[in-house]
């Protein structure tokens, strides 16, 4: 995980988070409803639920140990890359670097957008956008990503 | 009946005066016990007010401190430095700025505030392709 716990807590707290996580080998969503918090399993099905965040956390999830501490000991696992995505959404730049060159994904008055190296920014109304489209050199960031030829080097 | 009169008139006057001895008595005890907190058992202090700690007028005073440093980008009186890839959303202390070092220089500085949640960036470098004048702020 790029960021901390306390991060996180105060992203769930604050803000409509859809986090889709595996924990021994199953898929989980973490999300929330009209006014509640949930902890769906692969089938869609409630595993917990409440409608306070910090008393979901503490509840009972997996052999007595409570979603909190699983999450604390990162026995969970985020896809970093939708991770870096919802960071950015959330107006947090990601900086990078490829090939010895540095480049960020930002938030301007212009929109979103890569930019740095040799690259020619284009800007989106959302970040989404900008890192579905997100080129260096006719590659795309997702491929140069999941080939881990890119080093994040800071969460701004 | 002259010797009479006289008489009653000394002895009122004596009671009159041992009267106001005995008042003003009364009222230094009085000015010495509002001196003086008594201890009382399992006496417990009075809690500390307002979010950081302190009196409220103690919490303006930091309060507005921390504004003035954020409007000028300047360092809150409550500072710290971190050596990492990022700064955390929330900040342990309240109107704090905290700075991000890379390499010996700031990177970053964040402001957390009265929540103790990040308020405002000031970002010092970062890579460009010429849009950016630094150091440049976000909410």
């Amino acid at each position: 995980m790029y960021i901390s716990y306390t991060d996180w807590e105060y992203y769930f707290s604050t803000t409509k988070v859809d986090l889709p996580f595996k924990y021994k080998e199953k898929n989980y969503l973490f999300t929330r409803n009209i006014g509640e918090y949930c902890l769906l399993n692969e089938n869609s099905e409630t595993v917990l639920t409440d409608k306070s965040v910090e008393s979901l956390w503490n509840k009972s999830f997996f052999e007595n140990k409570s979603f909190r501490e699983v999450f604390i000991n990162e026995e969970i696992f985020i896809d970093p890359y939708y991770e870096l995505t919802l960071l950015n959404s959330w107006g947090r730049e990601i900086e990078f670097t490829y090939k010895n060159q540095q480049y960020i994904f930002a938030n301007t008055t212009d929109g979103c957008g890569l930019i740095g190296g040799l690259v020619d920014t284009k800007y989106y109304k959302t970040p989404q956008e900008s890192w579905n489209n997100a080129k260096i050199n006719g590659i795309s960031f997702y491929d140069l990503y999941k080939n881990g030829e890119v080093q994040i080097d800071f969460i701004l | 009946m002259k010797s009479i009169k006289v008489i009653k008139i000394i002895t009122s006057f004596v009671l009159l005066f041992g009267f106001l001895i005995s008042i003003s008595k009364v009222s230094a005890a009085e000015q010495n016990l509002s001196a003086e907190p008594i201890a009382e058992p399992n006496y417990t202090p009075p809690q500390k007010e307002g979010p950081g700690g302190g009196t409220p007028s103690a919490n303006m005073t930091i309060a507005k401190s921390f504004s003035s440093a954020m409007g000028g980008g300047m360092r809150a009186p409550s500072n710290a430095s971190k050596v990492a890839s990022s700064l955390p959303k929330t900040w342990d202390k309240a109107n704090t700025s905290v700075d991000l070092i890379v390499e010996g220089k700031v990177k970053q500085r964040r402001y957390y505030g009265s929540d103790k949640a990040a308020k405002q960036d000031i970002d010092y470098f970062h890579p460009d392709n010429g849009t950016h004048v630094f150091p440049h702020r976000h909410n």
